[in-house]
């Protein structure tokens, strides 16, 4: 890693390593994600992206290595803190409170103060389409509404790091453009920065501006969507015996 | 809605004037009934923490106002008040260590400890300054219209702290622990912070009303104060009322009064079974109680300020 990517870098993930009993779900894996770009998290069932996200936002504590986060060592902090020092994370099960309105579900994300944050929460709510559910309990909406609420949801904290797991699985694909393009125009006008989890290539390989491949969990590649769609050993993982 | 609530605090205020002692008994015990089911909800039906312990801060709130009372000659009002604290202290001790467990097991434990302090009260330890497990009479300096009037201001008071709590940030915040802990955690939530302030909470309020409760019995023993009944009962009516709302604990605890009322006397023996029973079906046929059962016919709206 030259010192120039590590200046943009807001997070750095230096030789971490988490064992399950004798399976290594993420070995000496070391990355850095650059502020401002949405960096994809691809590789086959089990090859450990959920198990480096659950290591990042502190859900699982690392056997080794280091993370770091603007500069910031977070490795043993506890989710709650790693939450308020900025890094959001959403779940491949979505796990927003459904038995609270889609309003409700922001509001008590809020970092800020209270008549500000009720402005913030509907500017999101608006961003996302979402303004005529905002009385509505969060569990009545569609799939692709609560994957939406749930990014919602963790802008509210101000979060400069989204890490997305499983954004687009069972949303429908105009929702899923909808939610691209917030994406984007959150990096761009926001300088928001997104690390996102997905199986979905055409979403990877369209709008990602880096790609990170793992398997047995390790990394296996990294680079520009095309480089990694071309990497030999990303064929062999997906296709490969 | 105003002018009712009116109604009912003016007739609550009168009735000491107007009818017989075994009314202004009853109503008393109402209102004990509602502040410990209040008490109770707020930690338990908002977090979903089942607390099987909660006789505990009843049975310290008693012992601290009593002592306080009986052997330092202190101020009512400050004595009871005092019960109050020392429950609530009681509260986040207990909760550091207890709030780190999950489900049932918190559950399991307060219970182990409500029994395991219990034994406490009555042992050679402690006997110096409890007198031990066969108790003493003591007389408190106020009458019992007094005591009324007291429980009455306390029962109200629990209802709007309830109310504020329930739809404040904080009260959201408990919501969204027991709808799912590690999801409130990514976004920012402090659970054990959250859950020991709202424990503390529950236990000020019940060593409170306990303070009073105790009051007109002029006797205390640690196998009543600390009985399991303080635990059962509450719990029953929050969940006929509806767990989780500023009026179901309400709800529940007034019905409840009057029909432990009627089983008491014709069923003394049976009353604590009934009782069982009654929560078992409640579990079954009426989750949410009384108040989520009419959100979701329409009735109410769907606010967390009902």
């Amino acid at each position: 890693m030259s010192e120039t990517t590590r200046l943009n870098s807001l997070l750095t993930v230096d030789s971490l390593s988490k064992r399950f009993g004798s399976l290594h779900a993420v070995n000496d894996m070391t990355l850095s994600i650059e502020t401002g770009k949405i960096t994809g998290l691809i590789g086959p069932n089990g090859a450990g992206k959920t198990t480096l996200f659950n290591l990042i936002s502190g859900v699982l504590n690392a056997d080794s290595g280091k993370i770091a986060f603007n500069g910031k060592d977070i490795t043993h902090k506890k989710p709650y803190q790693i939450a308020q020092l900025g890094i959001g994370r959403s779940w491949q099960l979505i796990r927003i409170f459904s038995k609270m309105t889609a309003l409700e579900n922001l509001l008590i994300a809020a970092n800020r103060k209270k008549g500000n944050a009720l402005k913030y929460a509907m500017e999101l709510l608006d961003l996302f389409g979402l303004t005529e559910e905002k009385g509505n309990y969060a569990g009545e909406l569609s799939v692709g509404q609560q994957k939406m609420l749930s990014i919602a949801r963790i802008l509210m904290l101000d979060a400069e790091l989204m890490l997305l797991d499983e954004l687009a699985a069972g949303v429908n694909p105009p929702e899923q453009d909808k939610m691209m393009a917030v994406i984007h125009q959150l990096c761009d006008e926001e300088g928001k920065t997104f690390f996102i989890i997905e199986h979905d290539m055409d979403v990877i390989m369209g709008h990602c501006d880096r790609v990170v491949c793992m398997n047995f969990g390790e990394k296996i590649a990294e680079g520009s969507s095309g480089e990694v769609q071309n990497n030999e050993k990303v064929i062999e993982a997906y296709f490969g015996g | 809605m105003l002018i009712i609530g009116i109604l009912i605090v003016t007739g609550f205020l009168v009735l000491p004037h107007f009818s017989s002692a075994y009314l202004v008994t009853l109503f008393l015990i109402m209102f004990v009934y509602i502040g410990y089911a209040t008490a109770w909800n707020l930690m338990s039906g908002l977090t979903g923490y089942v607390n099987f312990g909660f006789a505990l801060f009843v049975g310290i709130g008693s012992y601290t106002s009593v002592l306080l009372i009986e052997d330092l000659k202190l101020w009512w009002p400050a004595a009871w008040f005092l019960g109050g604290v020392s429950s609530a202290m009681v509260a986040v001790i207990l909760g550091s260590f207890m709030l780190r467990l999950r489900g049932s097991y918190f559950a399991i434990g307060m219970l182990a400890l409500l029994l395991g302090i219990k034994l406490l009260f009555t042992s050679k330890y402690l006997s110096p300054i409890t007198r031990g497990g066969y108790g003493f009479p003591f007389i408190e300096p106020l009458s019992m219209n007094m005591m009324y009037y007291a429980l009455c201001f306390l029962a109200m008071g629990n209802i709007f702290i309830s109310y504020k709590v329930i739809t404040s940030t904080f009260g959201a915040r408990l919501i969204a622990i027991r709808e799912d802990e590690e999801g409130a955690g990514s976004i920012g939530i402090n659970a054990t912070k959250n859950k020991i302030i709202a424990f503390a909470l529950s236990g000020f309020l019940a060593g409170l009303i306990a303070s009073g409760h105790i009051a007109f019995q002029n006797y205390i023993e640690p196998e009543s104060a600390f009985s399991g009944q303080w635990t059962i009962v509450p719990i029953v009516m929050v969940l006929l009322g509806g767990p989780g709302s500023v009026w179901g604990p309400v709800i529940g605890a007034v019905i409840l009064t009057f029909v432990e009322e009627f089983l008491w006397s014709h069923f003394t023996q049976a009353y604590m079974m009934i009782y069982g029973m009654i929560m078992i079906l409640l579990v079954m046929m009426m989750p949410g109680g009384i108040i989520e059962w009419l959100k979701s016919r329409g009735t109410l709206p769907k606010i967390r300020s009902i």
